[in-house]
């Protein structure tokens, strides 16, 4: 999942880009409005993390432009401002969720994972494919009631493609998914991982979970 | 509690109620007056026509009375009666209505007539008229012979009944009365709809104010249509509502913002703080300590500078004057601000000339100092440098601190950067400014009776003046 997050405290971005990251999301970071819709109105971004008091274009202002382009992330506004009017000014300008800061990051993690499972039509965060399970709030695969290991970015594809399902997946969005925009890593390495995953779900006895699709990309049926 | 339309209506009709009432007793009494004396008169005519028709003849006096002229004298239904008394109290002659009924009692009277209510032989209230007179003589030299102190003196007493008068006036009076309560309950209606449709407009205003509340302060009394007793009563109202909901609002957005700048330093150590605990091998992880001490720094000033500017606009702060060497003051300010100046690479150029020892308080005047140059590193580009300068002229010394500026400030904007949170953009620069400096200084300034005004220069050079220090 990738999430943007335009914080202009400097503290801020530091640990809630170290924290999405451990769990398991491509972060990028805007430090200002106009940064912020540069970044939205061009990525792919499942979840923007947005403050309202920002520099030179203020939160409202880049949720307005998120929302008049073709982009559809969710909005979470993380803001000080609590009043009852700033949180219904903010719904219904566009945003699907509002966090008052100071905040637990425990549950901005708990609000993310409920935007994303939203984008995907998910009311679980359980996702079944046969005997296998993916718990998406664990970010953990189950065969049966027993776990087996996967390295993030191997659980974060599975997830994808889980949330994705019966859609084919190219390389290039895997990437753009998986990795935030700072990232060198190319394709091979997108292979490299759908690999690993394959060897590691054989391993439980798991055979054609993942599909290729020659020339177009990977799926889940 | 008295009710303003109770109060009026009553006493409005309390006052009808007895000038009507006194007129009404007036008019009863000339009434009566008038329908007695006019009974009174038309009974002494009667008797002067019987008085003419006494007569003298030089031995005897006699009443030559004709039954068919007069009849009431004779009737058996409704008589009227006379008697006729010579000067020595015998019974000359009488009615024949007396009948069987025996003699009146004979007193006489100094007065020529004399009116008086008494009972009449057949039981019924009535009234008499009794007229001492000398009868006349018929003879003219008859009566040229008789002196008139010769002449025998009679008294005729004619008597009527005057039920049928009391019963008239008993109708006058209950007639005077009904019409009185009818008159006393047209205006009670009157008055009452008069009284409440001249309080309808306060009625409306008494309205229009229930709907007020902290809420809804943006409610105003209707003055359109108002009377002009009370359209400027309305309208002062309005002025302070408009007074009171600026006041309210400013508070709230001060409200909100304090919690803003509270919470956002708040967030971040508790982020970091999570962040860390969480994830303790995370590779920059002590930059996290560093990070949250900053923010607590930043925490602590908002606090202290919001409890000096509670203090200082409560006015509950003392003054302690005592000489200053203003070089020394300003050098230690600059010292507790190193940090600042040394992170964002600023060079601070005192002033060259010998700075005067001043009168001030040291604590608030450190305070002062302490804000306008932390203002002017905060908001000069990395590497400029802030200049501070003094004037001294006539008994006093202004001290002006001056910045290159990082953001462009308008002339407009001087007027609003005193305000508190006021900033040019909302942009943070975490641990830096919380936007209450400059409202802090204001504060001060003014409490030890000094003025600050800020300026901009044509090459964009911002400058804080403050003056009226007074030399020592």
């Amino acid at each position: 999942m990738k999430i943007l997050v335009v914080e202009d405290s400097k503290k801020l971005q530091k640990s809630l880009n170290a924290g999405l990251r451990r769990l398991g999301y491509a972060v990028d970071i805007a430090g200002d409005g106009e940064e912020g819709i540069a970044f939205a109105t061009t990525g792919d971004y499942d979840v923007i993390v947005l403050d309202l008091m920002l520099p030179k274009k203020s939160g409202l202002e880049v949720l307005q432009e998120i929302r008049r382009s073709r982009q559809s992330p969710e909005v979470l506004i993380l803001s000080s401002r609590d009043q009852t009017r700033d949180r219904i000014n903010g719904l219904q300008q566009g945003a699907d969720d509002y966090l008052v800061k100071p905040f637990a990051f425990d549950e901005l993690h708990a609000r993310i994972q409920a935007l994303v499972r939203r984008r995907f039509n998910q009311k679980s965060p359980v996702i079944s494919i046969g005997e296998i399970k993916i718990d998406t709030s664990l970010h953990i695969a189950y065969l049966g009631a027993d776990c087996f290991p996967l390295t993030p970015t191997e659980i974060s594809i599975l997830e994808y493609l889980a949330l994705n399902r019966g859609r084919v997946i190219s390389p290039e969005a895997l990437l753009n998914q998986i990795y935030d925009s700072n990232s060198y890593s190319s394709k091979n390495a997108i292979e490299a991982h759908v690999s690993s995953l394959r060897k590691k779900l054989r391993l439980q006895g798991v055979t054609k979970l993942v599909e290729t699709r020659r020339g177009f990309g990977y799926l889940i049926n | 509690m008295r009710s303003l339309s109770k109060t009026t209506t009553v006493s409005t009709i309390l006052w009808v109620a007895l000038i009507l009432a006194a007129g009404q007793i007036v008019v009863d009494r000339v009434v009566s007056t008038q329908l007695l004396n006019q009974f009174d008169a038309a009974m002494e005519s009667k008797a002067r026509a019987l008085v003419t028709l006494t007569k003298f003849d030089g031995t005897q006096v006699e009443l030559d009375f004709a039954d068919e002229f007069m009849p009431e004298f004779e009737s058996p239904e409704n008589p009227e009666y006379f008697e006729l008394f010579l000067g020595n109290s015998s019974l000359l002659e009488r009615s024949h209505s007396f009948g069987g009924y025996p003699e009146s009692q004979f007193s006489d009277q100094s007065e020529e007539v004399l009116i008086s209510d008494l009972k009449l032989p057949d039981g019924r209230t009535g009234r008499r008229i009794s007229i001492k007179f000398v009868p006349q003589i018929e003879d003219k030299e008859l009566r040229k012979t008789i002196a008139m102190e010769n002449r025998p003196r009679a008294i005729l007493r004619v008597s009527r009944e005057r039920e049928s008068l009391d019963q008239t006036l008993i109708r006058f009076h209950l007639l005077v009365a009904g019409i009185g309560i009818v008159v006393l309950f047209a205006v009670m209606l009157s008055v009452t709809r008069a009284i409440k449709r001249g309080l309808e407009p306060l009625i409306q205003i008494k309205n229009d104010i229930s709907q007020i509340s902290p809420h809804t302060l943006d409610h105003r009394i209707t003055t359109e249509g108002q009377p002009k007793e009370l359209e400027p009563i309305a309208t002062q109202f309005n002025l302070v509502l408009v007074e009171i909901e600026k006041t309210l609002n400013r508070e709230r957005e001060f409200t909100s913002d304090v919690a803003h700048e509270l919470r956002t330093p708040v967030a971040e150590i508790r982020s970091l703080a999570e962040v860390g605990l969480r994830w303790p091998d995370e590779k920059d992880i002590r930059s996290y300590f560093a990070d949250i001490y900053d923010s607590s720094r930043q925490l602590d000033r908002v606090i202290e500078n919001l409890l000096h500017l509670c203090r200082s606009e409560e006015g509950s702060i003392e003054l302690e004057i005592s000489t200053i060497k203003l070089d020394q003051l300003i050098e230690k300010v600059c010292q507790g601000l190193a940090e600042e100046t040394a992170e964002r690479d600023i060079t601070i150029e005192l002033p060259q000339t010998k700075l005067p020892v001043i009168l001030a308080d040291a604590q608030w005047l450190e305070l002062i100092l302490q804000n306008l140059i932390f203002n002017a590193i905060a908001y000069s580009p990395s590497g400029a440098t802030v200049t501070l300068t003094t004037v001294s002229e006539s008994g006093y010394c202004d001290l002006e601190i001056g910045n290159p500026m990082d953001d462009s400030l308008s002339s407009q904007d001087l007027n609003k950067i005193f305000e508190r949170f006021w900033r040019k953009d909302a942009a943070r620069e975490p641990g830096r400014h919380a936007g209450i400096g400059l409202s802090l200084v204001k504060s001060y300034a003014k409490l030890m009776g000094l003025e600050v005004r800020a300026s901009i220069s044509d090459n964009s050079q911002f400058g804080i003046t403050l003056s009226k220090l007074e030399i020592a």
